[in-house]
Order: structure tokens, then C-alpha cells, then sequence
């Protein structure tokens, strides 16, 4: 009778087991599908950019602008998945993206980037109320000195460090160990185990199991 | 506690494939049908163990559990902790694959020392020397594993002795956790499972 129960409970844990694997790999196939948003600031301007994580351009999406709760401005996205409108305010904006199936994704755009695009914009004069093409370049002065190596220097540091930031935080998203993973790599030993359970099973011809 | 790629020679990795693939082979001489679900259950907590990583100071430390493992599974602990570290190498790209061989060696070795050791005392003991073997298993295990990595780095120049203090200053309340735990485990065992820590003769 202990022989039964115990086979019994492990048939359980083994419908429980395989439900769970399952769900692991179907919550895996949702990813495929996700959708994207990258945004970034830009001469007074703000520039966002839709995709799916399989590659197709998300179109027709709503883009929405936000400063913490309060929604400033809303657009849709054309058939690039591309969408620009002129910076508001300068503050953190959270740029809120949503297609019609679903799908939903957030981009902050911290203060100073929005700072230093508004001065920027500010400086050559783009006011552009639509989706207007990039502002024309400021023509070269003659009575402006050439840029010393430290002002290159700097301006070059503003620009980089909120790249760096970004890849940094992309990084740690890659490194961290996701819950799936690891229940992935229990079921491949699992697995492993139970193929070499068959093998050593054939040698003794048909073996009764309690 | 992981050796990563590039660190070690190309003898001592050598070495290490070679000593482990013989073990393995040992383990898999002894390794009978009913046991292989322990086996599978218990790749798959030294597989989870070292990805629970607990913070301890600048570093962080992981539990390793290859006492338990080497305790409940002697010889066999070579097969199991080498399918755990294959796949975390594989889908975590913790430790690596020319290191396979070291790592494993320097994970399992001590888990068969302390199987030798100490299972004899597990099996037959008082309660107090279950507790107490049970307990030195995590100790053994987790004390062997670091001397094993510091006589691994002599070859690359670090000087043993200031590597290996270093190691199990730095691990040491990983090394006593690890030996509670395994304290635990086993007592736990003993009294829900017993026939897992029977004496074995020899079969493991």
C-alpha cells in the first residue's frame, strides 16, 4: 500500500511539474510579440520610435506624452512606427506607448536630456507644431572661435553619459537570471536524468514499476 | 566559486577533465536505476543552490551544498554536480566549459570526501553524531571547495596561502550556513526518508 500512495502523489507532482514547464514556455511566446519604445530628445524635439520585439514596426499606435500622472500631449504613430512632436515642458517626460492589441510600453526621458534638446531647439530657432522635417542648419559664423579640445571634451560628456546610463541599465537587464531560466534548466536536468532512467531501463528488459 | 574561462592553464584544465571524467565514470558504474530521480532531484538544488546569491559586504556570496549532495550520493555526486554546472554554464554563463572539468572536481571531490567520511556516522550514529556529521558534511564541503580553488590559482601565480585565507574568511559564514543547512536537511531526512541514508556498503 505505500508502494501505491508514493507513485500515486509522484503522478501529481509530475502533472503539477510538466503544467508549470509549460507556462514557463507559453509566458516565453508572449515576448515574441512585445512591443518597444524607444524615445529620445532632440532640438526641441521629441522622437519616438514603436517596434515589435519579432521586428515589425508598431503603426498606428497611440503615443502618449506625460508628466507624472497628467497626460500633456497624444499622437499616433505613422507607418515607421516613427512619431515627433515638439517638447512641451521641460520636466521627466514618460512617454506612454499602446497599440490596439494590447500592448504597452514606457520610456522616461529624464530631465536634463529634455533640458539640454529644449535649449538646443531654443538656440536654432525650430518651433515646429506638426511633424515638421529637422531644422535647418545654422549657418557657420566667421567671428566665432574654433571650439577648444575641453569644450569638445564636455559637450561630448554630456552627450554620452545618458547613453552610458542607458546601456548600463540595459546590461543589468540581460545579466539578471530570470525565473524561467532556471526553471528551464531543472526541467533540462530533469530531462536528463529521465532519458538516462530509459537507457538503464532497456538493459534490464520490462522492469515493473511500483 | 566558479573558475571562469581564461584564468587557468591548459595542464590544469586538463588534469581537471581527466580526474573528473574518471569519477564520473565511477559514479556511473554505481549509479543504480532506483537512485537516479535522487540523483536528478539533487543536480537540480546544487544547480538552484549557487544562483541564490546572497549579498556580504563589497561581494556576494552562494551557497553551494555539496556536502548534502556528497553525503546522500557519494560517488555519484560527480555526475549530478557536472550536469548542474554544465547547464549553468550553458544558460548562465556561470563558470565555463574548458573549466568544466576543474569545477566540477573542485565542487565534488569534497563531497565524496565527506560521503567517506562521514556517512558512516550519518547512517549508524546517535542523533548527536547525526547532527554533528551531518553538519561537518557542509563544513567539509564547503572548506574543501575553497582550498581546491586556491590550489587551482597557485598555477596561475597567486601565492596559496594568502588566496586560501582569503577565500574562507570571505565565505566563512557561507561555510557555517552551509553547514546548518545541511544539518538540517539530513535530520530532516533521516526522520521523513531514512532508507536515503541507510548504511550503503559500498554500493555508492
Amino acid at each position: 500500500m505505500a508502494g501505491y500512495s508514493r507513485g500515486y502523489s509522484l503522478r501529481w507532482a509530475v502533472v503539477f511539474l510538466v503544467a508549470v514547464l509549460l507556462t514557463a514556455v507559453a509566458a516565453d511566446q508572449t515576448c515574441a510579440h512585445k512591443l518597444n519604445l524607444f524615445a529620445y530628445a532632440k532640438e526641441g524635439r521629441i522622437h519616438t520610435e514603436g517596434y515589435y520585439a519579432g521586428g515589425g514596426k508598431a503603426k498606428g499606435a497611440t503615443v502618449s506624452l506625460y508628466e507624472g500622472e497628467s497626460k500633456l500631449m497624444e499622437g499616433v504613430s505613422d507607418e515607421n512606427g516613427h512619431f515627433s512632436f515638439a517638447i512641451p515642458k521641460v520636466a521627466e517626460l514618460k512617454v506612454v506607448l499602446t497599440d490596439r492589441r494590447g500592448h504597452r510600453d514606457i520610456f522616461i526621458l529624464t530631465k536634463e536630456e529634455v533640458k539640454g534638446a529644449f535649449e538646443k531647439g531654443e538656440k536654432t530657432g525650430t518651433e515646429a507644431k506638426g511633424q515638421a522635417a529637422g531644422p535647418p542648419l545654422p549657418a557657420p559664423s566667421p567671428a566665432t572661435p574654433p571650439l577648444t579640445r575641453e569644450e569638445m571634451e564636455q559637450i561630448l560628456e554630456g552627450k554620452i553619459a545618458p547613453l552610458a546610463g542607458r546601456i548600463e541599465e540595459l546590461q543589468k537587464k540581460t545579466e539578471r537570471r530570470t525565473a524561467s531560466e532556471i526553471i528551464g534548466g531543472i526541467g533540462y536536468i530533469a530531462g536528463l536524468f529521465g532519458l538516462l532512467m530509459y537507457l538503464k531501463a532497456r538493459r534490464f528488459g520490462s522492469r515493473k514499476k511500483g | 566559486m566558479h573558475i571562469s574561462e581564461g584564468i587557468l592553464s591548459a595542464p590544469v584544465l586538463i588534469s581537471g577533465v581527466v580526474l573528473t571524467g574518471a569519477a564520473v565514470a565511477v559514479g556511473l558504474r554505481k549509479m543504480a536505476y532506483e537512485k537516479i530521480p535522487e540523483v536528478a532531484v539533487l543536480s537540480s538544488a546544487f544547480f538552484v543552490a549557487s544562483l541564490i546569491q546572497v549579498p556580504l559586504g563589497p561581494m556576494s556570496v552562494h551557497l553551494v551544498l555539496n556536502g548534502l549532495v556528497g553525503i546522500l550520493l557519494g560517488w555519484l555526486a560527480f555526475p549530478a554536480i557536472l550536469v548542474a554546472l554544465s547547464f549553468q554554464a550553458l544558460l548562465f554563463q556561470f563558470g565555463g566549459f574548458t573549466t568544466l572539468g576543474v569545477n566540477t572536481f573542485n565542487m565534488a571531490f569534497p563531497a565524496v570526501m565527506a560521503f567517506l567520511i562521514l556517512r558512516p556516522l550519518v547512517s549508524k550514529g546517535s542523533r548527536l553524531a547525526v547532527f554533528a556529521a551531518a553538519f561537518g558534511a557542509g563544513i567539509v564541503g564547503g572548506l574543501g571547495g575553497i582550498l581546491l580553488i586556491a590550489a587551482c590559482l597557485i598555477t596561475t601565480g597567486e601565492a596559496f596561502f594568502q588566496v586560501a585565507r582569503v577565500g574562507v574568511v570571505m565565505h566563512l559564514p557561507v561555510i557555517v550556513m552551509e553547514g546548518i543547512i545541511t544539518m538540517f536537511s539530513i535530520s530532516f531526512l533521516k526522520k521523513v526518508k531514512p532508507e536515503l541514508l541507510e548504511a550503503n556498503h559500498g554500493r555508492l
